[in-house]
């Protein structure tokens, strides 16, 4: 089963890509922002060339703070666990 | 549920049509077995009810009657004082003297269904202390060290020979306690909360070729406790080696179209836990990439979860020399072994759907989901949709609404459907039945996840498949209907002529042409579209895919079952609410029937 919610305060995964998969600009820019983060990381950029992603780590609390910022151009949810059926 | 023993090998399934094989020579070897664990005897309180103008009965009655029945024992009589005159309208006889007898847990219960008005009977339960009942993770009782019980437990077959790897669960009051059997079948289980007659159940899975079984109110001892589980084989005549077509394969039909439909030219991707391409049948699965291992090229081959593999078997499985114990629907299929498990999330599904794309994969299988959604997955799916890439999708097994991503309108979701008779009443697969939920033979499932999402139906109930090691087993799940449904869109996309030449073209289009065709074919078993969409696809309902009576690989009427023979494991769901549940004669058409009306339909007749 997926992760349960966690409490503000621990970090846990989450997906970052934009909107528009041609402008890269607030991907960047994110990660810019992220750098101002106490304890968040990147943990992995993946994605296709034209579709890149990033996967990083931060609190509930920072991903919402940078939804909030980023929201109209990038999605950022969390990359939650999958299961096997 | 009935107890199998040394004495009874076949389990009561000699009668069945697969169940009268021999046991094989490994098993005929030894011809002395330990006396394996039985149902724990219960307790039953039995007395005069006082019903207002009927004589009660006397105690002397009772007890007299339960004398006269061999397998009950009396253990006391119990005289109550002192709560007749506190009851409300309490007369001046009080209560009515109490008979404890032992018995079998059926025994009870039939007793109990058949006593008159004027006689109680119930079980006489165990006591639990008060802290018992509010145990929590926040709440829960501090166990001293010690005071667990060692359950011994050893594991074996039908003669006796010792099974390793099985993992063994004993259900006891307090948190269940886990092991997994060692060289000798052997393993200590260590369980809390309360002496051996509190174990409530030993659920045993075997690592491979043998059934399941569940132990209810085992009767166990302090020594070594033998659990004996039965094989395949007693099964299913001639397992592995002998051709075998599970039942899933069968009620779609893939016995009965032309053996020249092997999915050749098609290209599937399993996004999964990897795939053991060292299973004998599994030798031609060469391509894949292993997502939980930066992209690695050679380790989607190590399946530690069994799960990719056992998907696998189901869609692609192939003869090899005297190996045909499973055959997969497009055993020429060019699979693709995409690893997300264990650990997969969302962005290694994101990854695995690009590569499938890039890959120029025809169909994908999904036996996968997750409670949360994302945005970011659904958008890959509607790109690797409108790139031709057809994705077949499992529901879930959370019982509730369809999860993510079998929610979404581009995938093809699959719901699982399962058929009465085709697994030992002990097994666990018997606990997915839900007696309200059976319509003839099929039945739907307890674990499926249900909605209007709900595309198709596959198998998804003791589906035989392969697994790590080169050996088989049953699992249930919507992970395994959706290989079904994965299997058979690979067979038609190789082989149907709508998708021939032009239409060939991997696009939106071609993807849409295939789920129409799949639902098109679909037969409706259980009358619930929420929980089987349009129904289970059937290959001979496809026009134009070249359907013949018999293939010349497949197995034939003396090792399966064609439809509409009598399958049974010899007295089934014996006491169950679905005992005569299951192949109702009077819904099933007549084998020679139907053989004649195949027949025709080969000639063009009908």
């Amino acid at each position: 089963m997926t992760d349960n919610s966690i409490p503000n305060g621990s970090s846990d995964e989450f997906i970052v890509a934009g909107r528009s998969t041609s402008d890269t600009s607030h991907l960047t820019a994110f990660e810019d922002a992220l750098k101002e983060i106490a304890g968040a990381s990147i943990v992995a950029r993946g994605g296709r060339p034209d579709q890149p992603h990033l996967v990083v780590n931060l609190t509930s609390r920072d991903a919402e703070q940078l939804k909030s910022r980023f929201g109209t151009a990038l999605i950022i949810e969390r990359n939650a666990k999958l299961s096997p059926f | 549920m009935a107890d199998n023993n040394a004495s009874d090998n076949s389990s009561g399934k000699g009668n069945n049509g697969r169940g009268n094989a021999a046991p094989n020579k490994a098993e005929a070897a030894s011809p002395t077995v330990e006396p394996t664990v039985k149902a724990r005897r219960s307790r039953f309180l039995v007395a005069a009810r006082p019903l207002p103008g009927v004589q009660p009965m006397a105690v002397d009655a009772i007890a007299t009657t339960l004398n006269n029945m061999p397998d009950v024992q009396i253990i006391k009589q119990v005289k109550p004082s002192g709560f007749g005159a506190l009851s409300a309208g309490g007369g001046g006889g009080g209560m009515p003297e109490i008979v404890v007898a032992e018995m079998d847990p059926a025994r009870g219960a039939a007793l109990r269904a058949s006593a008159p008005p004027n006689v109680i009977v119930e079980h006489d339960a165990l006591l639990r202390h008060a802290d018992d009942l509010s145990m929590a993770f926040n709440n829960a009782m501090t166990m001293q060290p010690g005071i667990g019980i060692d359950v011994r437990l050893r594991v074996v077959g039908t003669t006796g020979q010792p099974l390793p790897k099985a993992t063994v669960y004993v259900y006891g009051l307090g948190f269940p306690g886990q092991g997994v059997t060692d060289d000798r079948g052997e393993v200590t289980v260590t369980v809390f909360g309360g002496p051996l007659e509190t174990i409530q159940a030993i659920y045993v899975k075997p690592s491979a070729n043998y059934w399941d079984r569940m132990f209810e109110r085992p009767a166990l001892s302090d020594g070594v406790n033998v659990l004996q589980l039965q094989p395949f084989a007693a099964t299913f005549q001639g397992f592995p080696q002998s051709p075998y077509v599970g039942w899933g394969q069968q009620l779609m039909k893939l016995d009965q179209i032309d053996a020249s439909l092997t999915g050749q030219g098609v290209k599937v991707a399993i996004i999964d836990s990897g795939c053991d391409s060292s299973h004998p049948q599994l030798t031609h699965v060469t391509r894949g990439m292993d997502f939980t291992n930066n992209k690695d090229a050679a380790s989607w081959t190590r399946d530690t979860m069994s799960h990719g593999t056992h998907c696998a078997g189901i869609i692609t499985a192939a003869t090899s020399g005297q190996l045909k114990a499973v055959r997969g629907f497009a055993p020429a299929a060019e699979v693709h072994a995409l690893k997300v498990f264990p650990g997969g999330r969302f962005s290694d599904l994101i990854d695995a759907l690009d590569q499938a794309i890039a890959r120029g994969i025809d169909i994908v299988n999904m036996s996968l989901g997750s409670s949360e959604q994302s945005e970011l997955v659904a958008h890959k799916l509607i790109e690797a949709r409108q790139a031709g890439v057809a994705c077949i999708v499992a529901a879930g097994n959370a019982s509730g609404p369809v999860q993510f991503p079998g929610n979404q309108p581009s995938v093809l979701t699959v719901s699982a459907i399962g058929k009465l008779g085709e697994f030992p009443d002990d097994s666990y697969h018997a606990r997915t039945v839900v007696p309200n939920m059976v319509a003839g033979a099929m039945f739907s499932p307890r674990f499926t996840c249900f909605g209007p999402q709900i595309a198709v139906a596959g198998p998804g109930v003791a589906i035989v498949s392969t697994v790590p090691g080169g050996g088989y087993a049953a699992w249930d799940g919507t992970s395994m209907a959706t290989p079904h449904i994965t299997g058979m869109g690979a067979l038609l996309l190789a082989h149907h002529p709508v998708f021939r030449d032009a239409a060939k073209a991997r696009n939106e289009q071609r993807v849409t042409q295939l789920y129409q065709l799949l639902a098109s074919a679909g037969v409706r078993y259980l009358g619930d579209p929420t929980r089987e969409g349009v129904g289970v696809p059937d290959l001979q309902r496809v026009a134009g895919l070249g359907a013949a009576a018999q293939s010349g690989n497949m197995a034939t009427a003396s090792t399966a079952p064609q439809l509409g023979a009598n399958l049974s494991f010899g007295v089934p769901y014996q006491g169950s609410p679905f005992a005569n549940a299951y192949l109702q004669p009077a819904q099933m058409i007549h084998p020679a029937l139907l053989q004649s009306f195949l027949q025709m339909r080969s000639a063009g007749l009908v």
